[in-house]
């Protein structure tokens, strides 16, 4: 059976907004770059001493803007992610990562008193990416937030089986309509709840995602019902086969 | 203290805004349009800057939610679309600022509308 695209999956002129929409998600992280360097400037003639909180924020705007600049380059090129596996920690990973995203709402400016948790093991060792791992979970947990209210619960859980990894990401957020679910993971998606103006960026997040899970021999699925929020499902298997 | 209200939708140019410019001004950050208009409901600030496309309410939306409730508060609008910017200005904001920009630039505007912290605004030049 074929499925046609929605019409409100796709924008009207699709490479203008792209450009427009990646020109936007560029200059984000190179103005709050501007900013915190000139906080830690002005604290360097100030005479303080180092604040490694600023500098793991400086950090993580240009891991930001390096992982926008990959998906952007795999997105134009239809390239696959490039992987280098390694031993890691998945169960760490996720762990770090949720609470990097706690401490990065938790910025008194931020104040959008979403609710993050992490649910699972510990430590769960296995062979991957760990950087397109991080952005790839990542991109979930960030849809997760930015689609969801105010105050809004964000869990992410990791089930250890025999045979596989399971990390879900449920969120209260304003779902996916029912018919447009089987387009969410392409690449420009856009829900036709989520307009532009008011939910900004290309509609490349959930697609890297679902083609670096993909890319390490996993899956990735999509439940959501409208207003009542999305469920994302990847699945990794245990002995990780990167291909 | 003068009073400034900043809205964007990105927590970490809040963080790195509200960090600079609590060091004068006293400082509230709003990171959507609804937060923006709660916020200034509440109390009446000097300036606002605001990020122009914003998730809830946009910052068109609040240009005219400001004037409408009648006070003469100055407006900066931040954004890297230009023409988003001259729409701003021509509904109504005083000045604008297009991303990525500096913070001397920043507040070199804001002491323009609003003086250097302790200080009036600068008087306006003679009419010719």
């Amino acid at each position: 059976m074929s499925m046609d695209r929605p019409a409100t999956a796709l924008p009207d002129n699709p490479r203008e907004d792209f450009l427009r929409a990646i020109a936007h998600e560029l200059r984000t992280p190179l103005q709050a770059l501007r900013m915190l360097v000139e906080v830690q400037r002005r604290a360097a003639e100030a005479g303080q001493a180092s604040d490694p909180g600023l500098r793991s924020r400086i950090e993580s705007q240009f891991e930001r803007l390096a992982e926008m600049i990959d998906q952007i380059s795999e997105a134009g090129g239809r390239r696959d992610p490039e992987l280098r596996p390694e031993p890691l920690d998945l169960a760490l990973l996720l762990r770090r990562l949720t609470e990097g995203r706690i401490e990065m709402l938790r910025v008194p400016a931020a104040r959008t008193r979403h609710i993050l948790r992490y649910r699972g093991p510990e430590h769960a060792t296995t062979v991957g990416d760990r950087r397109r791992l991080k952005q790839a979970f990542g991109n979930i947990l960030d849809n997760a937030v930015k689609f969801s209210p105010r105050g809004g619960v964000v869990e992410l859980r990791l089930e250890v089986d025999p045979d596989e990894f399971c990390v879900q990401v449920r969120d209260q957020g304003i779902g996916i309509p029912s018919g447009e679910i089987p387009f969410a993971a392409r690449r420009f998606f856009r829900g036709s709840n989520a307009p532009r103006e008011n939910f900004p960026g290309p509609g490349l997040g959930l697609a890297s995602a679902r083609a670096i899970v993909e890319k390490h021999g996993g899956s990735l699925q999509i439940q959501s019902e409208v207003n009542r929020g999305t469920c994302v499902t990847a699945r990794l298997p245990a002995e990780a086969r990167p291909h | 203290m003068k009073r400034i209200l900043i809205a964007d939708d990105d927590p970490a140019i809040l963080d790195g805004l509200s960090t600079l410019l609590s060091r004068r001004y006293e400082v509230v950050a709003a990171r959507n349009g609804e937060d923006l208009l709660t916020e200034l409901d509440r109390k009446p600030f000097d300036l606002v800057l605001l990020d122009l496309r914003m998730p809830l309410v946009q910052g068109e939306h609040a240009i005219a939610a400001i004037q409408a409730a009648g006070g003469a508060m100055p407006v900066i609008v931040m954004s890297g679309n230009r023409g988003r910017i001259e729409e701003a200005l021509r509904r109504g904001a005083n000045d604008s600022l297009a991303k990525p920009f500096g913070f001397r630039e920043l507040e070199e505007k804001i002491a323009r509308l609003i003086g250097a912290p302790g200080k009036p605004p600068p008087s306006p030049p003679p009419a010719a």
